[in-house]
């Protein structure tokens, strides 16, 4: 019984292999762009200094950056180039120091870009291609999740 | 591997049962044509009913930023997201946490100080404070701190009471009462212990209280700022605020006035660089203080105190130091006239080395105090030593660390040698 049952797990393991190697779309590139609204100069070289809460202004408009919960990971990550852990100590450092309050976080894509659309200051990031703001920065993601919609 | 099964299996039998892929292929068309004349029609329904009960705003639907590593990428939808056309339901009026949240620091522990001293586990102290913003450009930094003292009495105090204008990010001008400051610890981490890597402190550095030789707070006015220079950041501050003086042989902050207060002023100038060396900041920062103590014979010193600083941070290393350097002179209450400058110096080295959740730690830390010069012969702390400490922090969580510290004390003169242990639970919420 036991036998059949791991020749079973074996063959259904095999199989996944295989469907991982065929199927196109299983380990894709995911974009994820930088958004900010339309009237908003800033500059890909800011975004770091702009979520580390060193540059508070663009001109006279105050900034407003946001965080995306549903690509939090990989923007830290990928785009800051920080690990998570530490850019929640920078901001714990941040705020007990300067009284500044860390950026916001938005559930997902929507919310984000709706929020930025309306907002003067706002800069957000989605991972589905924008319309109605200013894309600042696209970078290229890889994701080894299986059974994406493509 | 079941999941395996369930896509495999039913695709096979799929494929045998297909007799025309052609059909399929149509029918899926038609159906899918069905679906979306489905949705149009809902579309339009929610449209005309959300017209019926007005345009107000929705509820907002903030959510508290969530720790970002629980959260992997999603899968990427491939259209244009427009939720204007194309999605009625979404939240139109989706708005982000803000609000004066409330912050703060606590932490207990066991500690023993050599012979003589009290030993035993301790009740450290509870910080709270909160960063209200008051639109663009004013914002408020207010910190209540509760403390139990050495002889186990509870003490409370306003930490710090900031108000704050920003003008640029090259110039926000606070008021009120805050961290002086000077080199790198006092204002980064004073009374956030889990911030700190360390367990203690700098003796010489500690609160007024607590064996400090400098003002670890100050009242008065603050202009601080930072500016892009090549890849790294300038950053300044200058101060200045009610000079401090010696009662009872510890020194007070004067946070009321006095009735002489004068004016306290000093500079802290940095330079934290970017690309290959981010992480690394390097300073130079001055103090000059006019204090007046109530010794048996009530004295006045010029303090003038020059010096620099420096910090590594890292995801590896932490390493801080910060050197101090007095030229004092005792000034004549009469006459106004001052004595020739007595040279004294005071210094710190502390390197971490973080190993994901351990960070095993050492500094050494030293004073060479002359003890001429009234303001440090006035002060229960202002006698010279020298402390080494060797420590082990473990992140249980990014917000809760315990610590583990063991220091060797050599006081200057004849006292002799102690050893002193600590051990500590320090959470940030």
């Amino acid at each position: 019984m036991r036998c059949a049952s791991d020749r079973l797990h074996a063959l259904a393991a095999a199989a996944t292999t295989l469907l991982m190697l065929l199927a196109p779309g299983t380990a894709r590139a995911v974009e994820l762009h930088v958004v900010a609204h339309p009237a908003l100069k800033v500059s890909a070289d800011d975004l770091k200094e702009i979520y580390l809460g060193d540059l508070l202004f663009a001109g006279k408009v105050r900034l407003e950056p946001l965080q995306n919960a549903a690509a939090q990971r990989a923007f830290v990550t990928d785009v800051l180039g920080m690990t998570p852990a530490r850019f929640e100590t920078w901001w714990a450092k941040k705020s007990f120091k300067a009284g500044l309050v860390a950026p916001a976080a938005l559930a997902g894509d929507r919310e984000t870009l709706d929020y930025v659309r309306r907002t003067p200051g706002a800069i957000g990031y989605v991972t589905a291609p924008p319309s109605g703001v200013t894309i600042i920065r696209t970078i290229t993601l890889r994701t080894t999740a299986i059974g994406e919609t493509r | 591997m079941l999941v395996a099964i369930v896509l495999v299996v039913p695709a096979m039998t799929t494929a045998n049962a297909q007799v025309d892929p052609d059909a399929r292929v149509r029918e899926l068309e038609r159906r899918l044509d069905e679906s979306l004349r489905r949705i149009e029609s809902l579309v339009d329904r929610v449209r005309d009913l959300e017209s019926r009960i007005g345009t107000g705003p929705r509820p907002e639907v903030a959510v508290q930023a969530p720790a970002p590593d629980r959260h992997p990428l999603p899968a990427s939808a491939s259209t244009p997201i427009d939720t204007a056309a194309a999605t009625p339901l979404a939240p139109a009026m989706a708005t982000p946490t803000s609000g004066p949240a409330l912050h703060g620091f606590a932490d207990a522990g066991a500690g023993y100080a050599g012979r003589g001293s009290r030993r035993g586990f301790t009740v450290g102290s509870v910080d709270f404070y909160f960063t209200p913003q008051f639109g663009q450009h004013a914002r408020g930094l207010v910190e209540l701190v509760f403390e139990v003292d050495e002889h186990g009495e509870l003490h409370q105090d306003l930490e710090r009471v900031q108000l704050g204008y920003t003008f640029t990010d090259a110039l926000t001008l606070w008021g009120g009462r805050f961290h002086t400051p000077v080199g790198h610890w006092n204002s980064a981490f004073h009374h956030g212990q889990q911030l700190q890597t360390s367990l203690s402190r700098p003796r010489f550095i500690e609160f007024e209280d607590r064996g400090g030789i400098l003002p670890a707070h100050l009242v008065g006015a603050w202009a601080e700022g930072s500016a892009r220079l090549g890849r790294g950041r300038v950053t300044w501050d200058f101060f200045a605020g009610n000079n401090p003086s010696i009662a009872a042989n510890v020194l007070s902050p004067n946070v009321s006035g006095t009735h002489e207060p004068g004016l306290a002023t000093g500079f802290n100038l940095g330079y934290r660089f970017g690309g290959t060396a981010e992480g690394l900041k390097l300073g130079i920062h001055g103090l000059a203080l006019d204090v007046r103590d109530d010794a048996g014979t009530p004295s006045r010193t010029r303090v003038r105190m020059a010096g620099a600083y420096g910090v590594l941070d890292t995801d590896t290393w932490e390493v801080i130091g910060e050197y101090y350097r007095f030229a004092n002179r005792a000034v004549d209450p009469v006459d106004d006239a001052a004595t020739p400058a007595r040279s004294s110096w005071a210094g710190f080295v502390q390197a971490g080395w973080r190993l994901e959740r351990y960070t095993p730690y050492v500094r050494t830390e030293k004073t060479v105090l002359d003890q001429g010069d009234p303001y440090f012969a006035a002060q229960a702390s202002g006698r010279s030593y020298g402390r080494n400490t060797l420590g082990l922090r473990f992140d249980l969580t990014s917000a809760v660390a315990l610590k583990i510290e063991a220091a060797r004390m050599r006081p200057s003169g004849s006292l002799p040698a102690f050893n002193e242990w600590r051990f500590q639970y320090a959470l940030r919420f």
